[in-house]
Protein backbone atom coordinates (compact mmCIF):
# COMPACT_ATOMS: atom_id res chain seq x y z
CA UNK A 1 0.00 0.00 0.00
CA UNK A 2 1.29 3.70 -0.70
CA UNK A 3 0.82 6.32 1.91
CA UNK A 4 2.09 9.47 3.35
CA UNK A 5 3.95 9.93 6.61
CA UNK A 6 2.43 12.63 8.76
CA UNK A 7 3.58 14.21 12.11
CA UNK A 8 0.76 14.53 14.40
CA UNK A 9 1.31 17.79 16.93
CA UNK A 10 -1.37 16.18 19.45
CA UNK A 11 -0.27 14.38 22.83
CA UNK A 12 2.76 15.14 22.88
CA UNK A 13 3.45 14.35 19.04
CA UNK A 14 3.73 10.95 17.01
CA UNK A 15 4.17 9.38 13.74
CA UNK A 16 1.27 7.88 11.50
CA UNK A 17 0.53 7.56 7.60
CA UNK A 18 -2.24 8.59 5.94
CA UNK A 19 -2.56 6.29 3.09
CA UNK A 20 -3.69 6.92 -0.30
CA UNK A 21 -7.32 4.89 0.07
CA UNK A 22 -8.04 7.93 2.42
CA UNK A 23 -7.54 5.67 5.64
CA UNK A 24 -5.01 6.93 8.72
CA UNK A 25 -3.18 4.73 9.92
CA UNK A 26 -1.79 4.85 13.66
CA UNK A 27 1.59 2.25 13.80
CA UNK A 28 1.77 0.74 17.02
CA UNK A 29 5.32 -0.21 16.37
CA UNK A 30 6.41 3.26 15.32
CA UNK A 31 8.38 3.89 12.22
CA UNK A 32 11.92 3.56 11.80
CA UNK A 33 13.47 7.11 12.11
CA UNK A 34 14.95 6.52 8.23
CA UNK A 35 11.22 7.80 7.33
CA UNK A 36 10.40 9.42 10.41
CA UNK A 37 9.50 13.25 8.03
CA UNK A 38 6.36 14.75 7.27
CA UNK A 39 5.09 14.46 3.96
CA UNK A 40 7.66 11.81 2.73
CA UNK A 41 5.95 9.25 0.25
CA UNK A 42 5.95 5.62 1.51
CA UNK A 43 5.16 2.07 0.46
CA UNK A 44 4.08 -0.13 3.54
CA UNK A 45 2.58 -3.50 4.20
CA UNK A 46 0.43 -3.41 7.57
CA UNK A 47 -1.37 -5.88 9.46
CA UNK A 48 -4.37 -4.68 11.46
CA UNK A 49 -3.40 -4.04 15.16
CA UNK A 50 -5.72 -3.33 18.13
CA UNK A 51 -5.39 -2.06 21.61
CA UNK A 52 -6.34 1.40 23.01
CA UNK A 53 -4.01 4.28 22.80
CA UNK A 54 -3.61 7.95 23.72
CA UNK A 55 -3.20 9.21 20.65
CA UNK A 56 -6.96 8.45 20.02
CA UNK A 57 -6.26 8.91 15.96
CA UNK A 58 -5.99 6.31 13.29
CA UNK A 59 -6.31 2.75 12.92
CA UNK A 60 -3.88 0.88 14.78
CA UNK A 61 -1.39 -1.16 12.80
CA UNK A 62 1.17 -3.23 13.22
CA UNK A 63 3.90 -1.91 10.27
CA UNK A 64 5.76 -4.97 9.14
CA UNK A 65 7.78 -3.47 5.81
CA UNK A 66 8.30 0.20 4.92
CA UNK A 67 10.14 2.11 2.39
CA UNK A 68 10.44 5.40 1.01
CA UNK A 69 9.04 6.13 -2.61
CA UNK A 70 12.07 7.82 -4.34
CA UNK A 71 11.06 9.80 -7.61
CA UNK B 1 8.45 33.35 -6.22
CA UNK B 2 7.39 36.02 -8.97
CA UNK B 3 7.70 38.77 -6.37
CA UNK B 4 11.58 37.81 -5.17
CA UNK B 5 12.39 37.37 -8.90
CA UNK B 6 11.11 40.66 -10.25
CA UNK B 7 12.81 42.77 -7.31
CA UNK B 8 16.53 40.73 -8.63
CA UNK B 9 15.46 41.55 -11.98
CA UNK B 10 15.19 45.63 -11.28
CA UNK B 11 18.35 44.97 -8.71
CA UNK B 12 20.30 43.34 -11.57
CA UNK B 13 19.35 46.30 -13.72
CA UNK B 14 20.37 48.74 -11.43
CA UNK B 15 23.70 47.33 -10.52
CA UNK B 16 24.53 47.18 -14.53
CA UNK B 17 23.36 51.02 -14.81
CA UNK B 18 26.15 51.86 -12.24
CA UNK B 19 28.70 53.26 -14.82
CA UNK B 20 31.82 51.88 -13.22
CA UNK B 21 30.76 48.41 -13.59
CA UNK B 22 32.78 46.55 -16.32
CA UNK B 23 29.78 43.79 -16.70
CA UNK B 24 26.97 46.73 -16.99
CA UNK B 25 25.39 45.64 -20.34
CA UNK B 26 24.96 41.62 -19.48
CA UNK B 27 23.57 42.45 -16.23
CA UNK B 28 21.06 44.38 -17.78
CA UNK B 29 20.37 41.58 -19.80
CA UNK B 30 19.92 39.63 -17.08
CA UNK B 31 17.60 41.48 -15.37
CA UNK B 32 15.51 42.26 -18.19
CA UNK B 33 15.22 38.51 -18.73
CA UNK B 34 14.13 37.55 -15.52
CA UNK B 35 11.77 40.72 -15.37
CA UNK B 36 10.39 38.95 -18.60
CA UNK B 37 10.12 35.59 -16.78
CA UNK B 38 8.92 36.94 -13.57
CA UNK B 39 6.06 38.74 -15.34
CA UNK B 40 3.20 36.00 -15.98
CA UNK B 41 4.20 34.66 -12.99
CA UNK B 42 2.52 37.26 -11.00
CA UNK B 43 -0.38 36.56 -12.92
CA UNK B 44 -0.73 32.70 -12.26
CA UNK B 45 0.08 33.47 -8.72
CA UNK B 46 -2.88 36.13 -8.55
CA UNK B 47 -6.37 35.13 -8.47
CA UNK B 48 -7.40 38.08 -10.68
CA UNK B 49 -5.59 40.55 -12.92
CA UNK B 50 -5.83 43.38 -10.79
CA UNK B 51 -4.26 41.14 -8.18
CA UNK B 52 -1.21 40.33 -10.27
CA UNK B 53 -0.99 43.98 -11.14
CA UNK B 54 -0.75 45.38 -7.63
CA UNK B 55 1.57 42.05 -7.44
CA UNK B 56 3.95 43.62 -9.99
CA UNK B 57 3.66 46.83 -8.93
CA UNK B 58 4.94 46.35 -5.49
CA UNK B 59 7.45 43.88 -6.59
CA UNK B 60 8.91 46.24 -8.68
CA UNK B 61 8.98 49.31 -6.31
CA UNK B 62 10.69 47.50 -3.95
CA UNK B 63 12.98 46.54 -6.86
CA UNK B 64 13.66 50.28 -7.75
CA UNK B 65 13.84 51.14 -4.05
CA UNK B 66 17.26 48.48 -3.74
CA UNK B 67 18.10 49.79 -6.96
CA UNK B 68 18.42 53.22 -6.04
CA UNK B 69 20.18 52.12 -2.99
CA UNK B 70 22.76 50.57 -4.84
CA UNK B 71 23.27 53.14 -7.07
CA UNK B 72 23.77 55.76 -4.13
CA UNK B 73 25.99 53.28 -2.55
CA UNK B 74 27.95 53.41 -5.67
CA UNK B 75 27.60 57.41 -5.78
CA UNK B 76 25.71 57.39 -8.75
CA UNK B 77 22.67 59.34 -9.17
CA UNK B 78 19.38 57.64 -7.68
CA UNK B 79 16.86 60.28 -8.05
CA UNK B 80 14.79 58.63 -11.15
CA UNK B 81 14.97 55.19 -9.46
CA UNK B 82 13.16 56.43 -6.78
CA UNK B 83 10.91 58.38 -8.85
CA UNK B 84 9.74 55.19 -10.30
CA UNK B 85 9.63 53.52 -7.25
CA UNK B 86 7.21 56.11 -5.89
CA UNK B 87 5.21 55.94 -8.97
CA UNK B 88 5.22 51.71 -8.83
CA UNK B 89 3.93 51.77 -4.97
CA UNK B 90 1.10 54.75 -5.92
CA UNK B 91 0.00 52.38 -8.25
CA UNK B 92 -0.19 49.47 -5.88
CA UNK B 93 -2.46 51.82 -3.54
CA UNK B 94 -4.99 52.72 -6.15
CA UNK B 95 -5.17 48.82 -7.22
CA UNK B 96 -5.99 47.57 -3.71
CA UNK B 97 -2.70 47.71 -2.32
CA UNK B 98 -4.19 46.89 1.32
CA UNK B 99 -6.31 43.70 0.29
CA UNK B 100 -2.73 42.53 -1.90
CA UNK B 101 -0.38 43.11 1.50
CA UNK B 102 -3.12 41.13 3.84
CA UNK B 103 -3.06 37.87 1.27
CA UNK B 104 0.82 38.20 0.52
CA UNK B 105 1.61 39.16 4.35
CA UNK B 106 -1.19 37.46 6.53
CA UNK B 107 -0.94 35.28 9.31
CA UNK B 108 -0.16 31.38 7.96
CA UNK B 109 -3.34 30.97 9.70
CA UNK B 110 -5.15 33.01 7.56
CA UNK B 111 -4.22 31.70 4.78
CA UNK B 112 -4.89 28.43 5.32
CA UNK B 113 -7.99 29.60 5.83
CA UNK B 114 -8.91 31.39 2.79
CA UNK B 115 -7.46 28.12 0.83
CA UNK B 116 -9.46 25.42 1.94
CA UNK B 117 -13.63 25.10 1.69
CA UNK B 118 -16.08 23.10 3.17
CA UNK B 119 -19.62 21.31 1.44
CA UNK B 120 -22.57 20.46 2.71
CA UNK B 121 -24.09 17.01 1.21
CA UNK B 122 -27.28 15.36 2.02
CA UNK B 123 -27.39 11.90 1.06
CA UNK B 124 -30.78 10.08 0.14
CA UNK B 125 -32.09 7.94 3.35
CA UNK B 126 -31.07 4.62 2.21
CA UNK B 127 -27.63 5.67 0.78
CA UNK B 128 -24.32 5.93 2.90
CA UNK B 129 -21.22 8.18 3.09
CA UNK B 130 -19.12 5.20 1.25
CA UNK B 131 -20.67 5.38 -1.19
CA UNK B 132 -19.11 8.93 -2.40
CA UNK B 133 -15.84 7.91 -0.84
CA UNK B 134 -14.27 7.85 -4.30
CA UNK B 135 -14.95 11.77 -4.20
CA UNK B 136 -13.35 12.58 -0.89
CA UNK B 137 -10.52 10.77 -1.62
CA UNK B 138 -10.00 12.62 -5.34
CA UNK B 139 -10.36 15.72 -3.69
CA UNK B 140 -8.33 14.74 -0.01
CA UNK B 141 -11.77 16.19 2.27
CA UNK B 142 -13.28 14.19 5.19
CA UNK B 143 -16.53 13.81 5.85
CA UNK B 144 -18.61 13.66 9.26
CA UNK B 145 -21.77 14.09 9.85
CA UNK B 146 -23.34 17.92 10.65
CA UNK B 147 -25.57 17.30 13.07
CA UNK B 148 -25.36 14.00 14.75
CA UNK B 149 -28.05 15.16 17.41
CA UNK B 150 -30.37 14.81 14.84
CA UNK B 151 -31.17 10.55 13.68
CA UNK B 152 -32.26 9.57 10.55
CA UNK B 153 -35.61 8.50 12.29
CA UNK B 154 -36.50 11.98 13.55
CA UNK B 155 -35.04 13.71 10.23
CA UNK B 156 -33.90 12.06 7.21
CA UNK B 157 -33.12 14.92 5.46
CA UNK B 158 -30.63 16.45 8.86
CA UNK B 159 -29.81 12.84 9.70
CA UNK B 160 -28.71 12.21 6.54
CA UNK B 161 -26.00 15.82 5.78
CA UNK B 162 -22.63 15.33 5.83
CA UNK B 163 -20.18 18.16 6.23
CA UNK B 164 -17.23 17.75 4.10
CA UNK B 165 -13.72 19.50 4.71
CA UNK B 166 -10.06 20.17 3.91
CA UNK B 167 -11.52 21.43 0.18
CA UNK B 168 -8.97 23.43 -1.81
CA UNK B 169 -11.24 26.57 -2.50
CA UNK B 170 -10.38 26.31 -6.29
CA UNK B 171 -11.48 23.34 -6.39
CA UNK B 172 -14.69 23.55 -4.29
CA UNK B 173 -16.75 24.35 -7.53
CA UNK B 174 -15.47 21.16 -9.42
CA UNK B 175 -16.65 18.88 -6.40
CA UNK B 176 -19.78 20.44 -5.82
CA UNK B 177 -20.49 20.10 -9.83
CA UNK B 178 -19.64 16.12 -9.69
CA UNK B 179 -21.53 15.76 -5.96
CA UNK B 180 -24.46 17.05 -8.48
CA UNK B 181 -24.36 14.72 -10.89
CA UNK B 182 -24.34 11.65 -8.43
CA UNK B 183 -28.03 11.31 -7.94
CA UNK B 184 -28.50 7.81 -7.15
CA UNK B 185 -26.48 9.03 -4.08
CA UNK B 186 -26.84 12.68 -3.23
CA UNK B 187 -29.71 14.72 -2.94
CA UNK B 188 -28.37 18.00 -2.22
CA UNK B 189 -25.21 19.59 -2.00
CA UNK B 190 -23.80 23.14 -1.30
CA UNK B 191 -21.10 25.39 -0.34
CA UNK B 192 -20.55 25.42 3.01
CA UNK B 193 -20.45 29.29 3.09
CA UNK B 194 -19.92 31.40 6.86
CA UNK B 195 -23.06 33.45 7.09
CA UNK B 196 -22.41 36.03 9.35
CA UNK B 197 -21.93 39.88 10.33
CA UNK B 198 -18.45 39.42 11.82
CA UNK B 199 -15.99 37.29 13.02
CA UNK B 200 -16.30 36.99 17.04
CA UNK B 201 -14.80 39.72 18.58
CA UNK B 202 -14.24 38.46 22.09
CA UNK B 203 -11.84 35.59 22.48
CA UNK B 204 -10.52 33.64 25.47
CA UNK B 205 -7.08 35.57 25.29
CA UNK B 206 -8.90 38.94 25.96
CA UNK B 207 -10.51 37.40 28.80
CA UNK B 208 -7.36 37.42 30.82
CA UNK B 209 -6.47 39.36 33.73
CA UNK B 210 -3.64 41.31 33.73
CA UNK B 211 -1.14 39.55 35.35
CA UNK B 212 -1.19 40.10 39.56
CA UNK B 213 -4.69 39.96 39.33
CA UNK B 214 -5.22 36.32 39.65
CA UNK B 215 -6.17 34.64 43.35
CA UNK B 216 -3.96 31.78 42.92
CA UNK B 217 -0.23 32.74 43.33
CA UNK B 218 1.19 29.88 40.48
CA UNK B 219 4.25 31.35 38.93
CA UNK B 220 2.91 29.48 35.42
CA UNK B 221 -0.65 30.56 35.27
CA UNK B 222 -0.22 33.71 33.10
CA UNK B 223 0.64 30.88 30.78
CA UNK B 224 -2.59 28.65 31.60
CA UNK B 225 -5.62 30.53 29.22
CA UNK B 226 -8.13 28.52 30.25
CA UNK B 227 -7.87 29.56 33.81
CA UNK B 228 -9.89 32.63 32.72
CA UNK B 229 -11.78 31.00 29.82
CA UNK B 230 -13.64 28.46 31.89
CA UNK B 231 -13.94 30.24 35.04
CA UNK B 232 -11.39 28.06 36.84
CA UNK B 233 -10.14 32.10 38.59
CA UNK B 234 -13.27 32.80 39.65
CA UNK B 235 -13.65 29.05 40.93
CA UNK B 236 -10.70 29.85 42.90
CA UNK B 237 -12.22 32.54 44.29
CA UNK B 238 -15.27 30.88 45.65
CA UNK B 239 -13.00 27.48 46.64
CA UNK B 240 -10.33 29.84 48.83
CA UNK B 241 -13.79 30.13 52.08
CA UNK B 242 -14.58 26.93 51.07
CA UNK B 243 -14.64 23.94 53.45
CA UNK B 244 -14.73 20.21 51.49
CA UNK B 245 -16.74 17.89 53.47
CA UNK B 246 -14.07 14.84 52.43
CA UNK B 247 -11.71 14.83 50.32
CA UNK B 248 -12.13 13.44 46.83
CA UNK B 249 -10.11 10.72 44.87
CA UNK B 250 -9.69 11.51 40.94
CA UNK B 251 -8.44 8.39 39.67
CA UNK B 252 -5.88 8.71 36.30
CA UNK B 253 -5.88 5.80 34.05
CA UNK B 254 -2.78 6.24 31.93
CA UNK B 255 0.88 5.75 31.27
CA UNK B 256 1.46 6.34 35.42
CA UNK B 257 1.63 9.34 37.15
CA UNK B 258 5.73 11.06 37.85
CA UNK B 259 4.47 10.83 42.14
CA UNK B 260 7.21 13.18 43.32
CA UNK B 261 6.52 15.93 40.57
CA UNK B 262 6.87 19.27 42.87
CA UNK B 263 3.35 20.42 41.99
CA UNK B 264 1.60 16.76 42.85
CA UNK B 265 3.15 15.36 45.11
CA UNK B 266 1.50 17.21 48.06
CA UNK B 267 -1.55 15.74 46.24
CA UNK B 268 -0.61 12.23 45.38
CA UNK B 269 -2.35 9.38 47.16
CA UNK B 270 0.22 7.14 49.30
CA UNK B 271 0.07 4.09 48.18
CA UNK B 272 -1.34 4.33 44.15
CA UNK B 273 0.12 1.84 42.36
CA UNK B 274 1.59 3.74 39.24
CA UNK B 275 3.65 5.96 40.70
CA UNK B 276 5.85 6.32 37.99
CA UNK B 277 5.73 7.63 34.39
CA UNK B 278 8.23 6.03 31.63
CA UNK B 279 5.62 8.37 29.10
CA UNK B 280 5.07 11.41 30.32
CA UNK B 281 1.20 11.73 29.50
CA UNK B 282 -0.77 10.68 32.80
CA UNK B 283 2.12 13.19 34.78
CA UNK B 284 0.43 15.89 32.13
CA UNK B 285 -2.89 14.25 32.55
CA UNK B 286 -2.44 14.38 36.39
CA UNK B 287 -1.40 18.16 36.35
CA UNK B 288 -3.95 19.67 34.59
CA UNK B 289 -6.80 17.23 37.34
CA UNK B 290 -5.31 18.43 40.38
CA UNK B 291 -1.60 19.99 40.40
CA UNK B 292 -1.43 21.73 43.92
CA UNK B 293 -2.67 25.14 43.68
CA UNK B 294 -2.07 28.19 45.52
CA UNK B 295 1.44 26.60 46.44
CA UNK B 296 3.78 29.11 44.67
CA UNK B 297 4.88 26.30 42.45
CA UNK B 298 4.27 25.72 38.77
CA UNK B 299 0.67 25.53 37.11
CA UNK B 300 -3.20 26.26 39.13
CA UNK B 301 -5.60 23.61 39.09
CA UNK B 302 -9.14 23.51 40.41
CA UNK B 303 -7.49 21.81 43.52
CA UNK B 304 -6.94 24.86 45.96
CA UNK B 305 -4.98 24.55 48.53
CA UNK B 306 -4.56 20.83 47.62
CA UNK B 307 -7.64 20.51 49.96
CA UNK B 308 -10.45 19.32 47.87
CA UNK B 309 -8.73 16.44 45.21
CA UNK B 310 -6.06 13.59 46.28
CA UNK B 311 -4.72 12.04 42.76
CA UNK B 312 -4.37 8.46 42.13
CA UNK B 313 -2.78 6.87 39.41
CA UNK B 314 -3.42 3.40 37.44
CA UNK B 315 -1.30 1.69 34.92
CA UNK B 316 -3.64 1.12 31.75
CA UNK B 317 -1.66 2.44 29.26
CA UNK B 318 2.05 1.04 28.91
CA UNK B 319 5.41 3.58 27.93
CA UNK B 320 4.32 2.91 24.40
CA UNK B 321 0.83 4.86 24.81
CA UNK B 322 -1.13 1.64 24.26
CA UNK B 323 -3.13 -0.59 26.78
CA UNK B 324 -5.24 -3.78 25.92
CA UNK B 325 -8.37 -5.00 27.00
CA UNK B 326 -7.01 -6.59 29.82
CA UNK B 327 -4.88 -3.64 31.26
CA UNK B 328 -7.78 -0.86 31.05
CA UNK B 329 -10.12 -2.99 32.71
CA UNK B 330 -8.42 -3.94 35.54
CA UNK B 331 -7.60 -0.26 35.96
CA UNK B 332 -10.96 0.64 35.87
CA UNK B 333 -11.60 -2.17 38.64
CA UNK B 334 -9.15 -1.26 40.59
CA UNK B 335 -9.75 2.23 40.99
CA UNK B 336 -13.34 1.36 41.45
CA UNK B 337 -12.03 -0.90 44.38
CA UNK B 338 -10.13 1.63 45.78
CA UNK B 339 -13.13 4.51 46.24
CA UNK B 340 -11.69 6.22 43.44
CA UNK B 341 -14.95 9.05 43.04
CA UNK B 342 -13.74 10.20 39.49
CA UNK B 343 -12.29 8.19 36.78
CA UNK B 344 -10.29 9.94 34.53
CA UNK B 345 -9.70 8.01 30.61
CA UNK B 346 -7.83 9.98 28.52
CA UNK B 347 -7.56 6.93 25.73
CA UNK B 348 -9.72 5.17 23.32
CA UNK B 349 -10.29 3.26 19.88
CA UNK B 350 -12.57 3.42 17.16
CA UNK B 351 -14.37 -0.07 17.46
CA UNK B 352 -17.87 -0.72 16.04
CA UNK B 353 -18.06 -3.96 18.82
CA UNK B 354 -17.28 -2.90 21.94
CA UNK B 355 -15.15 -5.58 24.33
CA UNK B 356 -17.53 -6.91 26.88
CA UNK B 357 -15.11 -7.30 29.51
CA UNK B 358 -14.32 -2.82 29.03
CA UNK B 359 -17.79 -2.66 29.09
CA UNK B 360 -18.53 -4.30 32.08
CA UNK B 361 -15.80 -3.32 34.02
CA UNK B 362 -17.16 0.30 33.33
CA UNK B 363 -20.56 -1.20 34.81
CA UNK B 364 -18.99 -2.19 37.72
CA UNK B 365 -17.89 1.49 38.39
CA UNK B 366 -20.84 3.32 37.89
CA UNK B 367 -22.97 0.81 40.05
CA UNK B 368 -21.01 1.71 42.38
CA UNK B 369 -21.06 5.87 41.78
CA UNK B 370 -17.80 6.46 40.43
CA UNK B 371 -17.99 9.56 37.93
CA UNK B 372 -16.09 7.81 34.25
CA UNK B 373 -14.88 10.35 32.42
CA UNK B 374 -13.19 9.63 28.88
CA UNK B 375 -12.03 11.58 26.24
CA UNK B 376 -14.04 11.89 22.94
CA UNK B 377 -10.74 11.17 20.76
CA UNK B 378 -8.44 13.00 17.74
CA UNK B 379 -9.72 12.10 14.56
CA UNK B 380 -11.99 14.98 13.49
CA UNK B 381 -14.44 12.24 13.27
CA UNK B 382 -18.38 11.46 15.18
CA UNK B 383 -17.08 9.70 18.40
CA UNK B 384 -20.34 7.22 18.36
CA UNK B 385 -17.86 4.26 17.63
CA UNK B 386 -15.04 5.68 19.75
CA UNK B 387 -14.58 3.54 23.20
CA UNK B 388 -14.81 4.03 26.03
CA UNK B 389 -16.59 7.70 25.52
CA UNK B 390 -18.93 5.96 23.74
CA UNK B 391 -20.53 3.90 26.88
CA UNK B 392 -23.46 4.42 28.67
CA UNK B 393 -23.11 6.48 31.50
CA UNK B 394 -19.63 8.25 30.76
CA UNK B 395 -18.74 11.73 29.79
CA UNK B 396 -17.29 12.17 26.79
CA UNK B 397 -14.98 15.07 26.62
CA UNK B 398 -14.47 16.73 23.76
CA UNK B 399 -11.61 20.09 23.31
CA UNK B 400 -12.10 23.37 22.18
CA UNK B 401 -9.12 25.74 21.51
CA UNK B 402 -8.63 29.58 22.54
CA UNK B 403 -11.02 30.42 20.41
CA UNK B 404 -14.28 28.72 22.09
CA UNK B 405 -13.97 26.57 19.03
CA UNK B 406 -14.01 23.27 18.68
CA UNK B 407 -10.75 22.07 18.48
CA UNK B 408 -9.43 20.90 14.51
CA UNK B 409 -8.60 17.26 15.59
CA UNK B 410 -10.93 17.00 18.25
CA UNK B 411 -14.23 14.44 17.28
CA UNK B 412 -17.55 15.12 17.65
CA UNK B 413 -19.25 13.92 20.78
CA UNK B 414 -22.82 15.39 20.24
CA UNK B 415 -24.19 12.03 19.16
CA UNK B 416 -23.38 10.31 22.70
CA UNK B 417 -25.53 10.43 25.79
CA UNK B 418 -23.11 12.91 28.07
CA UNK B 419 -21.12 15.02 26.00
CA UNK B 420 -19.13 18.41 27.26
CA UNK B 421 -16.10 20.16 25.89
CA UNK B 422 -13.12 21.90 27.84
CA UNK B 423 -9.85 23.65 26.70
CA UNK B 424 -7.84 21.13 24.94
CA UNK B 425 -5.27 22.92 22.91
CA UNK B 426 -1.67 24.09 24.18
CA UNK B 427 -2.49 23.61 27.55
CA UNK B 428 0.20 23.79 30.25
CA UNK B 429 0.97 21.44 33.04
CA UNK B 430 3.13 18.81 34.29
CA UNK B 431 6.31 16.75 32.99
CA UNK B 432 8.24 14.30 34.74
CA UNK B 433 11.18 15.49 36.66
CA UNK B 434 9.07 18.57 38.23
CA UNK B 435 9.12 20.20 34.70
CA UNK B 436 6.59 21.81 32.95
CA UNK B 437 5.02 21.65 28.92
CA UNK B 438 2.54 22.19 26.33
CA UNK B 439 0.15 19.48 24.89
CA UNK B 440 -2.80 19.70 22.79
CA UNK B 441 -5.58 16.99 22.66
CA UNK B 442 -8.99 15.77 24.09
CA UNK B 443 -6.56 13.99 26.50
CA UNK B 444 -6.01 17.31 28.14
CA UNK B 445 -10.00 18.41 27.77
CA UNK B 446 -10.82 15.19 29.88
CA UNK B 447 -8.65 16.03 33.63
CA UNK B 448 -9.64 18.81 33.46
CA UNK B 449 -13.41 17.88 33.56
CA UNK B 450 -12.23 15.28 36.07
CA UNK B 451 -10.92 17.71 38.04
CA UNK B 452 -13.61 19.46 38.07
CA UNK B 453 -15.95 16.66 39.19
CA UNK B 454 -13.25 15.74 41.66
CA UNK B 455 -13.67 19.00 43.51
CA UNK B 456 -17.49 18.80 43.11
CA UNK B 457 -17.44 15.68 44.92
CA UNK B 458 -15.59 16.43 47.81
CA UNK B 459 -18.18 19.59 48.14
CA UNK B 460 -21.08 17.34 47.72
CA UNK B 461 -20.47 13.62 48.08
CA UNK B 462 -23.69 12.34 47.15
CA UNK B 463 -23.89 13.64 43.65
CA UNK B 464 -24.14 10.90 41.56
CA UNK B 465 -22.51 10.81 37.67
CA UNK B 466 -25.93 11.67 36.32
CA UNK B 467 -27.02 14.70 38.36
CA UNK B 468 -22.76 15.99 38.12
CA UNK B 469 -22.99 15.96 34.34
CA UNK B 470 -26.56 17.92 34.45
CA UNK B 471 -24.59 20.29 36.62
CA UNK B 472 -21.78 20.65 33.93
CA UNK B 473 -24.33 20.90 30.91
CA UNK B 474 -26.59 23.44 32.74
CA UNK B 475 -24.09 25.91 33.36
CA UNK B 476 -21.79 25.25 30.77
CA UNK B 477 -21.77 28.05 27.47
CA UNK B 478 -23.25 26.93 24.37
CA UNK B 479 -20.19 27.69 22.56
CA UNK B 480 -20.14 28.37 17.92
CA UNK B 481 -19.57 24.40 17.90
CA UNK B 482 -22.26 23.36 21.12
CA UNK B 483 -24.30 21.44 18.57
CA UNK B 484 -21.18 19.13 17.51
CA UNK B 485 -19.25 19.07 21.35
CA UNK B 486 -21.71 20.01 23.70
CA UNK B 487 -21.36 22.83 25.94
CA UNK B 488 -18.14 23.97 27.47
CA UNK B 489 -17.71 23.92 31.37
CA UNK B 490 -18.09 26.69 33.31
CA UNK B 491 -16.23 25.57 36.73
CA UNK B 492 -17.16 28.62 38.87
CA UNK B 493 -21.23 28.15 37.71
CA UNK B 494 -20.72 24.53 38.30
CA UNK B 495 -19.24 24.65 42.06
CA UNK B 496 -21.88 27.17 42.97
CA UNK B 497 -24.34 24.42 42.39
CA UNK B 498 -22.56 21.95 44.72
CA UNK B 499 -21.03 24.58 47.05
CA UNK B 500 -23.09 24.97 50.83
CA UNK B 501 -23.30 28.04 52.02
CA UNK B 502 -25.18 30.01 54.86
CA UNK B 503 -28.62 30.85 53.94
CA UNK B 504 -28.85 35.02 53.94
CA UNK B 505 -31.03 36.47 56.55
CA UNK B 506 -33.61 37.61 54.64
CA UNK B 507 -34.84 34.41 52.58
CA UNK B 508 -34.41 32.50 56.30
CA UNK B 509 -37.88 33.49 57.86
CA UNK B 510 -40.95 31.43 56.91
CA UNK B 511 -40.53 30.29 53.33
CA UNK B 512 -42.56 33.34 51.80
CA UNK B 513 -39.87 34.43 49.68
Amino acid sequence: MKGTVVYQNIEGGFWGIRGDDNVEYLPVNGLPREVRHDGMRITFEAEPASGMSLMMWGKPVNVRRVEEIRN
Amino acid sequence: MALILTITAIALIALGAARDFEKNQLLILAGLVLGAISLPMHFVAQSTPILAITSVAVSAGIGFILGAAILAARKQPASSFVGIAVLCFFAAFVFRAPMFLTNRFGSETEAETATVGSILVELGPDDSIDEIADLLAEFDATAERAFPTVSLESDEDLGQTYLLTGIRRDLLRRLLDLLRERLDDVDFAEANEEVGLMPPALTYEALSPTPGEYAANDPMIDRQWAVPAVGIDKAHRLLADATPIRKAVVAILDTGVDAVHEDIAGVYLSGSPAGRDAHGHGTHCAGIAGAATNNGKGIASLNWDGRFVNIASYQALGETGFGSIETISQAIIDATLDGADVISMSFGEFTPLTPRTVSQAAEFALERDVILVAAAGNSNQDAALHMPSNLPGVISVAAVDQQGRKATFSNSNASLTRPIAAPGVNILSLEQGSRYGLKSGTSMATPLVAGLLGVMRSLKPDVTAEEAWNILHDTGTSGADAARIGRTIQADEALLRVVSRPIPLEFAFDGTH
